[in-house]
């Protein structure tokens, strides 16, 4: 058991090294059978995962990892920040129905968003408003994976989505400033990646075609 | 530059070893056995002395079959200089290591 968790742990370590230090993993892959039969193979493993985390910043495929993992727990905040505010109504800020408005006035007056005119509307919004949502959840774990053709259908989705709500709610003729958040969220999040997607393709532009990129 | 900081001891600790059977070829871990250095210090500095030149690799085929191939190590000339320069420092200061 000791040993298949320290194979774990040394498989971790591995990807942590990247292609510039595979000879270096492979080496230490290579010990792990000498630190099992002395009968210390955790240890052994979990030293090699320290030095490998401790190595990452020195070498630009590490510092993309680390990169990587910052943007995406950074975008989490975002999804979760449009989260609460779909879940506290449609205007993506706690302000009840006052609008930005009212909610930078305190209390402010409350105006129902949706008047019986266009309440009709609301499911569609409400379908909108959650798959944009969706979205923005899922954006960190293509970003992570690496799977650009997944992270530009998103960013596609995310987009159209956006601009869909711009347009119902210019159609219903609803305060635009309600849409600062998604807006907000959506510019940061494509800038994020799309400079992610640049980096990495500086990184692997000497590569041979085929090559992994990871 | 190699030798532009000064050695740290663990650093001292793997040049000593090394440089005790400088033609030797030595595995990963019957050095961590050796100097008592732990995974995470012993391969971070291999890695920088391997890329200074102090130390050369290079893959030796398995004891036993089945088992990975491992990589082996030995100190360059220029590693083995600066072993012996450090050693010649610390005999002139009187410096001694203590054993932990």
């Amino acid at each position: 058991m000791t040993a298949i968790l320290a194979r774990a742990v040394m498989a971790l370590a591995e990807a942590c090294l990247g292609d510039d230090r595979r000879d270096w993993a492979l080496a230490m892959r290579g010990e792990l059978d000498a630190a099992i039969d002395h009968g210390k193979p955790l240890t052994f493993a979990a030293g090699c995962l320290i030095g490998a985390l401790r190595e990452m910043p020195k070498h630009e495929e590490g510092r993309f990892a680390l990169t990587s993992h910052a943007v995406a727990l950074g975008l989490l905040p975002l999804a979760a920040l449009l989260m609460v505010g779909t879940a506290a109504g449609f205007p993506f800020l706690p302000t009840g129905h006052a609008g930005i408005a009212g909610w930078f006035a305190g209390a402010g007056e409350h105006q129902p968003l949706l008047t019986p005119w266009n309440r009709g509307f609301a499911p569609a919004l409400a379908v909108l408003v959650w798959g944009i949502v969706a979205g923005h959840v899922l954006m960190p774990w293509f970003v992570l994976e690496r799977n650009w053709d997944r992270v530009a259908t998103l960013a596609r989705v995310n987009s159209a989505a956006t601009v869909t709500l711009f347009l119902f709610t210019g159609v219903l003729f609803l305060d635009m400033a309600f849409l600062l958040l998604p807006a907000a969220v959506l510019t940061i999040e494509l800038v994020a990646i799309w400079q992610l997607h640049r980096w990495q393709a500086h990184i692997f532009a000497g590569a041979p075609p085929g090559t992994p990129a990871a | 530059m190699a030798t532009a900081r000064r050695p740290s001891k663990q650093m001292l600790r793997l040049l000593d070893a090394l440089s005790v059977t400088p033609n030797e070829w030595r595995h990963g871990y019957d050095i961590i056995k050796e100097t008592g250095l732990l995974s995470g210090t012993l391969y971070p500095l291999l890695m920088r002395m391997t890329d200074q030149g102090l130390v050369e690799a290079e893959w030796r085929e398995p004891a036993q079959p089945g088992r990975p191939a491992r990589h082996a190590y030995r100190l360059t000339a220029q590693g083995l200089a600066l072993a012996r320069a450090t050693a010649d420092e610390r005999a002139s200061s009187g410096f001694k290591e203590v054993s932990v």
